[in-house]
């Protein structure tokens, strides 16, 4: 029995999501960290743009904010700061965070708010019909790719940690256990934290490169090095050297934290130290 | 209805921009209507520089103004510019150190600048002594409103020095005034 | 108070602390920095919070967060910024999330001239989201109007729910005039309409009262709701069902109605007026002293001036100017509001525009001038 049950809006169901794809896990391991975190949601909001991730937070019964494309960062912060008593929690995917809202993301983790961004990172647009994204690996196929990405991606955990979060981690649907740990201990973080998610978009990403269906790209997440890394330095010694690695070997955990002062700090914001961990 | 279009033209850094303030501030204490515009932009930090006021007994409809009835220029270039707008009845007070053109009925000759850097012994009053020597040609506006609006704007330890660089303007307008006719002799 | 010398966007800043506004999401444009830069330093000191965002998009984002938390929010920008703001614009409006968006108008297209004014975005302000909505937009003409009308648009966006906005121009913003500003009492300021003793379990976010404005918990308040973007029903959930969708677009367009009832349009010396003068802002300014001038000379002309420009006060609109034969509208474009004044009034009235482009503000001569297009056409005598 799933100890988050009560936290979902049943009249939300049944949701968007496609069969096999990797989100509902990610949901479910958040709501169920919520369950246990809070005694009620009543401190609690999620904010999200647009994209299948972010649809989710329509389904957890919170303070909610589905927002505009990339922006959901932008209305966090004007949240945050208004009611810094609130835990506020931010939904975003590779495409909403990492391409049109980017600038969001980066000056976000610069002012080091005390907000925590999860950001279901399924390396394609998936909403939209499956199309080049941000953080699509190289040679992979997409309906904007027909030959082929020609592009480097992003690793959103370097740029995080180099933007100034204090807290940069990195989890897999594949392993909602390390998932539950890393987002427990990203909304206990005073600053910035942000949890990089490893999930997959069967219908488009793993159709257009004919990787099988949903429990097949999710067992392939088992070729990630099972090594817990402690620092991303380790990272470019793991990973692969070239070619198309549809798995790269990418370092799973806690990868970057320090102690910073929060934004609210700095601003001497009234009521933040009432913020429920 | 009485309305003088005063425009104050130099370079950026002179200070237009607060004289035009200092005039509107004493203005108001005279109990007239005021709006005041200034150049602005990269103008207002070096180049081409201006700052208009407008003063009334009445309303104002219309803050801004094309041509100005009353000129300060501090240097030629804005003789240059805004001296051939100006009719047959306006006023223009011009530095007599950078502005050549001879003393007329309507136009007012002062070394300001030089007055602001020997007697004052600090040329960036210039501005001040301008005011002082403007609040006289066009009245309504009362010696003491410009000394306290000048003393009430300016910076701080600059307070005294503007209270004295006004009160000068305005002695050498007055002279300059009662002898029109010999003003250049006077002036510069 | 005492009279003070006061510019335009201070007067703004000003006006949203006399408010209550709390709250400032901005990016640095000109010619409208002067507004973040006072409130940079005013709202500190009043508890409220200033903060420097990275962009214009995520400056209504800001804002829009802070006012669902409960704050009174506002940011300001310029023309180009203005444009990265519709999308948000959009949003606060089919959310109903009440916020203040001022628009200090430079010459444009593009980057234009950064420093002079014009009053180019009059139909962006209506048109530039994408989509249909009604908008709620406010043209001072004075420092002391721009004090007052910021009060009112934050009055207007707590009371309906919805974005306003507030445009002037360069020239107004950096203007100064000695002005008295008088802090509204409480009874002046209105809030968003609240849900007292509702029991948060059938709370529904999205349904409206008899002015059809739902009440609006902050996000704190132990009312679980969602907001979003998409057409949503009365709980606030998404939904793709035409009826709903048809319901919701009619009472956002309908509570907006009694706007031009709040703050009518001024009718100077038009009551005996043979020509009218139709300008807004600053450039209404320079219609009456050219309407001075034409009555000094024995003709008869007046000035009608909106002080909303979006939604379009029609009746009065139509009852003022429809028995006109010639009307000159006024504006610092290629000709915008003029389009409503010819789509609201019936045929028999010409319309005639002056136009001002290049950054300088019109001058008392040129409206003078399209006053007299009309008797070298032999419209009228004049």
């Amino acid at each position: 029995m799933n100890p988050g049950k009560e936290l979902l809006r049943q009249e939300m169901m049944p949701h968007i999501l496609c069969p096999g794809c990797g989100h509902g896990i990610v949901l479910n391991t958040l709501v169920r960290v919520l369950a246990t975190r809070f005694s009620s949601m009543d401190q609690v909001a999620l904010v999200a743009g647009i994209g299948c991730s972010s649809r989710i937070v329509g389904y957890i019964d919170a303070y909610t904010l589905h927002t505009t494309h990339g922006r959901a960062l932008s209305f966090a912060t004007g949240l945050k700061l208004s009611r810094p008593e609130l835990t506020v929690i931010v939904i975003t995917g590779d495409g909403d965070g990492l391409g049109i809202g980017g600038n969001h993301l980066i000056h976000a983790a610069r002012r080091n708010l005390d907000l925590t961004c999860i950001l279901f990172n399924n390396e394609t647009y998936g909403m939209t019909g499956g199309q080049l994204a941000p953080t699509t690996v190289p040679h992979a196929f997409t309906t904007t790719t027909p030959y082929g990405n020609k592009e480097p991606s992003f690793d959103a955990a370097a740029l995080l940690k180099a933007c100034g979060a204090t807290f940069v981690a990195r989890g897999q649907a594949y392993r909602p256990d390390l998932l539950e740990e890393l987002l427990n201990r990203a909304i206990a973080h005073r600053g910035f934290s942000f949890v990089d998610v490893m999930t997959d978009c069967t219908e488009y990403f793993g159709r257009k490169n004919a990787l099988g269906g949903g429990s097949d790209l999710l067992f392939s997440q088992t070729r990630a090095d099972e090594e817990i890394a402690r620092d991303l330095d380790e990272w470019p010694r793991l990973r692969h050297p070239d070619g198309f690695p549809l798995r790269e070997i990418l370092p799973m955990g806690v990868l970057h934290e320090v102690s910073r002062p929060t934004l609210e700090e700095m601003m001497g914001l009234a009521g933040y130290e009432a913020r429920e961990e | 209805m009485w309305k003088k279009e005063i425009r104050l033209a130099g370079s950026g850094g002179q200070g237009l921009g607060f004289a035009a303030m200092v005039l509107a501030d004493a203005a108001i204490k005279a109990g007239l209507h005021v709006s005041t515009l200034q150049s602005y932009g990269p103008e207002a930090r070096g180049g081409a520089s201006r700052s208009d006021v407008t003063l009334s007994d009445e309303d104002i409809a219309n803050p801004w103004f094309s041509k100005p009835s009353v000129l300060l220029a501090l240097n030629e270039k804005a003789w240059i510019k805004y001296g051939p707008q100006l009719g047959e009845e306006d006023w223009v007070l011009v530095d007599s150190d950078w502005v050549n053109i001879p003393a007329g009925r309507t136009i007012f000759r002062l070394p300001l600048e030089r007055i602001a850097k020997t007697e004052l012994r600090e040329k960036l009053t210039t501005n001040m002594v301008a005011v002082g020597a403007l609040g006289a040609l066009v009245g309504h506006i009362p010696l003491s409103a410009l000394m306290e609006a000048a003393r009430f704007r300016a910076p701080k330890g600059f307070g005294g020095i503007n209270q004295d660089a006004v009160k000068r303007g305005w002695e050498l307008m007055e002279d300059l005034r009662g002898g029109v006719k010999d003003a250049n002799a006077r002036g510069a | 108070m005492a009279i003070e010398l006061v510019s335009g966007n201070e007067a703004c800043a000003r006006g949203a602390i006399a408010a209550g506004c709390n709250f400032f999401g901005g990016y640095p444009i000109s010619p409208s920095s002067e507004i973040a830069e006072t409130l940079a330093k005013l709202l500190p000191e009043r508890q409220g919070i200033f903060i420097q965002m990275e962009d214009e998009m995520a400056s209504v984002g800001s804002v829009l967060g802070a006012s669902l938390g409960g704050a009174k929010a506002m940011t300001a920008t310029s023309g180009p910024g203005f444009t990265l703001m519709q999308e948000h614009l959009g949003y606060a409006t089919l959310a109903e999330i009440p916020c203040v968006v001022v628009d200090v108008m430079r010459v444009g297209p593009s980057t234009g001239v950064p420093t002079a004014p014009s009053q180019g975005d009059v139909m962006q302000a209506r048109w530039g989201s994408h989509g249909d909505r009604e908008v709620a937009v406010l043209a001072p003409a004075s420092v002391k109007e721009i004090y007052d009308m910021t009060v009112n648009a934050f009055n207007i966006a707590e009371r309906l729910r919805t974005p306003v906005v507030l445009m002037f121009d360069e020239v107004l913003a950096h203007m100064r005039e000695g002005v008295e500003l008088f802090q509204p009492s409480v009874e002046e300021l209105w809030s968003r309409p609240r849900p007292v003793d509702h029991p948060s379990s059938t709370f529904q976010p999205y349904s409206p009262n008899s002015e059809g404005v739902a009440l609006m918990p902050n996000f704190g308040d132990g009312y679980h709701f969602h907001v979003t973007g998409l057409m949503h029903n009365e709980k606030g959930f998404p939904t793709t069902h035409p009826e709903t969708i048809r319901q919701l677009m009619a009472r956002l367009k309908r509570k907006m109605e009694p706007l031009p009832l709040w703050l009518p349009a001024e009718h100077y010396r038009l009551k005996d007026a043979e020509v009218a003068v139709v300008a807004y802002g600053i450039t209404a300014r320079v219609a009456k002293e050219a309407v001075d001038r034409l009555r000094d000379q024995g003709i008869l002309a007046g000035v009608y001036r909106p002080r909303i420009l979006w939604p379009v006060g029609r009746s009065d609109l139509i009852e003022t100017l429809g028995k006109f034969q010639s009307i000159v509208v006024a504006e610092m474009n290629q000709g915008q509001w003029v389009e409503v004044v010819e789509r609201y009034l019936p045929n028999s009235v010409r319309v005639l525009l002056q136009s001002k482009l290049g950054g300088e503000p019109m001058t008392t001569e040129e409206i003078l001038d399209g006053c007299r297009e009309f008797v070298k056409k032999g419209v009228r005598a004049l």
